[in-house]
């Protein structure tokens, strides 16, 4: 465990040597400082006497502020998932291409760390970046929102963290794919891949009505089945970010299917590292 | 060493499977319950070798004996066997032509309904039945070409409808003409056998001048090899573009450039399967159609299921559009299980006399 915390950590490290940290959260400030100036929520004795995003109405007529701060949470949290999902895809894309560039691989299969480890904290490394980057921007959006309409409410922060469980899903494709072709373009590729496959996933029924009965109908209903519901994750990150009812079971099953989906790559990505020669 | 990490490596393989049929199962646990698979419905798509019987057997020599105008027997060799009914159908049809074989219907499982469907709260049943006509039973097939309706069976016991004057012409027909104000044609009934309602006495007489072979023959639009299912005809693109014009004028409008007309097979005893062969006049814009009508179908299965109709979802599922005969032609093909046939016919049992007792108090009144 020890040494799989170091190899994360180095990841951070070698992260933070290449700015990446400063590009990271200097991106998400930027979206928080443009979301900042433009957006404008007149609060009045608890109602929302205006609304404005860029110019544009938010609300028609006066509402109350908490379900107007509902509303604009459960459209930023779908925002940030896509968005966030879309851009820590292409972001991350090289981490993995990176640890099997050629004198570095050799260089850490020489330390006394087994492959497995080295490949799990590669992830771990990854994970805990996105986290922190995730963090940063639901917290900058509480602090947001909740100077602008006096209300303060930590759900967006509950329902980044569905957020992260789907990027993990989405990393860990991305570096299975890495160990069959080393390529920051192709991981990255897999990635948004995945990401619309993961949402074709979640209507997976309503997909298959779509075609007509028969065997294409069945295998692309079957073949959909391993794959994360990406997309009714983002309704779970955005219903809890909204404080909308949920179904405990449903969404500890969504969250446990992802993770199991993680495991599994990263469990097929170490079962081709172990074949490799260096 | 290499051997023993490799084979060590296939247990991450191994892992690997399993984890991902695992997170398969967890996740189907969050989906909502599947839907029950369609039931099996048995389509008329080609004639059984009882169809084929019931083809030969009703395959006739017309007219038994023509008379010349001395009263004697003309001799001529005796003209190609052929089903009388058909025989009726114009070589031009303009809207279509169909054929029910109603005593096969009317004598299956859904027939007693079907037929309760169709005549609740029919007051003329009753002196049909008085004059021993059962329809049930003296009824065979009944057919629609364009605007005639043609009716075969026994119909020696038919009455005629009261206040008609009824006249012989020709040796096997007679003509019966309603009395004014109804809303019947003149009718013609040939050899006890078939009964043909034209829009007005001439084309009665030319129907029955057709059967007696006073005219030269013509070549029906199609012939007995479609003869098969329960209901079975030819539908011209002018019909089914009616038939679709208030749903989808664009598909309204393709169906009358690119076809040129669709031969329907149905299936009605049981469960209700339908089968429709598109023939196409332009192949390339045919295809453009296939498409046209199974996304019309997909989109129409999916806005049942998102409005959750079950049901209705259900019933689409069983409706497809089948690639075709390589001219450009394609299949469609639709089918209404037993169960929900049944519901649907007595609804429409109930209907029907909700409306008959509406009408007798508004009479009684």
């Amino acid at each position: 465990m020890r040494q799989l915390v170091r190899v994360a950590v180095d990841l951070l490290l070698e992260a933070a040597r290449r700015r990446w940290f400063l590009a990271l959260f200097g991106g998400i400030t930027l979206v928080l400082l443009v979301l900042g100036f433009s957006l404008e929520l007149d609060v009045v004795d608890g109602a929302l006497a205006g609304s404005k995003l860029f110019g544009a109405l938010l609300f028609d007529d006066v509402v109350s502020a908490s379900r107007a701060l509902s509303g604009v949470s459960l459209a930023v949290a779908y925002v940030a998932f896509y968005g966030g999902a879309f851009f820590l895809a292409v972001a991350c894309s090289d981490f993995a291409p990176e640890l099997l560039s050629p004198g570095r691989i050799e260089h850490l299969l020489s330390l006394p760390i087994a492959r497995w480890q080295l490949l799990f904290g590669t992830y771990l490394g990854v994970l805990t970046l996105t986290a922190a980057g995730i963090l940063y921007g639901a917290a900058g959006l509480t602090v947001l929102l909740g100077v602008k309409t006096g209300l303060w409410s930590h759900t967006l922060l509950l329902g980044s963290s569905v957020g992260l469980v789907g990027f993990a899903a989405l990393y860990a494709v991305m570096v299975c794919v890495t160990f069959f072709v080393r390529s920051a373009a192709v991981s990255g590729a897999v990635g948004l891949s995945t990401l619309v496959l993961g949402v074709l996933a979640s209507f997976r029924e309503t997909l298959t009505a779509l075609m007509e009965p028969g065997l294409a109908r069945t295998l692309t209903g079957w073949a959909l089945v391993p794959l994360p519901r990406l997309g009714s994750l983002a309704t779970v990150s955005a219903r809890i970010a909204a404080e909308q009812p949920l179904e405990g079971e449903v969404v500890s099953r969504l969250v446990a299917g992802c993770g199991l989906f993680s495991v599994a790559m990263l469990a097929l990505a170490a079962w081709r590292f172990e074949r490799m020669d260096f | 060493m290499r051997a023993s990490s490799r084979r060590k490596g296939w247990w991450w393989l191994a892992g690997a499977a399993l984890l991902l049929l695992l997170g398969g199962w967890v996740m189907l646990g969050a989906e909502p319950p599947p839907r029950p698979p369609p039931p099996r419905i048995d389509l008329p798509t080609r004639m059984t070798s009882a169809e084929l019987g019931r083809v030969e057997a009703r395959r006739t020599y017309m007219p038994v004996a023509p008379l010349d105008d001395a009263g004697l027997v003309e001799v001529r060799p005796p003209p190609k066997a052929i089903d009388p009914v058909l025989s009726l159908i114009p070589e031009h049809l303009e809207r279509g032509a169909v054929v029910a074989e109603v005593n096969a219907i009317f004598n299956s499982e859904l027939g007693p309904l079907l037929f309760d469907c169709l005549t609740a709260g029919n007051t003329r049943l009753s002196s049909l039945a008085d004059a021993g006509f059962d329809p049930m039973v003296h009824v065979d097939r009944v057919a629609v070409l364009d605007d005639t309706i043609v009716m075969s069976g026994n119909l020696k016991t038919l009455p005629p409808p009261p206040g008609s004057v009824v006249a012989d012409y020709g040796p096997h027909a007679r003509l019966i003409e309603p009395p004014a104000g109804t809303r019947l044609g003149v009718m013609g009934v040939w050899n006890d056998q078939l009964l043909v309602i034209g829009e007005n006495a001439a084309e009665t007489k030319a129907l029955l001048d057709r059967l007696e072979r006073r005219e030269a023959p013509v070549k029906p639009a199609f012939d007995d090899s479609i003869a098969y299912g329960e209901v079975y005809g030819v539908l011209k693109p002018e019909l089914l573009g009616a038939m679709f014009g208030d749903v989808d004028p664009k598909l309204r409008d393709l169906m009358l450039e690119t076809t040129t007309g669709l031969t329907l097979h149905a299936d009605v005893g049981h469960d209700l399967g339908l089968v429709g062969d598109v023939s196409a006049k332009d192949p390339a814009k045919a295809d453009e159609l296939r498409r046209a009508l199974g996304s019309f179908i997909s989109l129409a299965r999916l806005q049942a299921q998102q409005r959750g109709k079950t049901e209705e979802a259900n019933l689409l599922d069983l409706a497809r559009v089948r690639s075709g005969d390589g001219a450009g032609g394609f299949r469609l093909e639709a089918g209404v299980p037993n169960e929900v046939m049944k519901s649907m016919l007595a609804s429409c049992v109930t209907r029907g006399k909700e409306r008959a007792a509406r009408r007798a108090d508004a009479g009684a009144e």
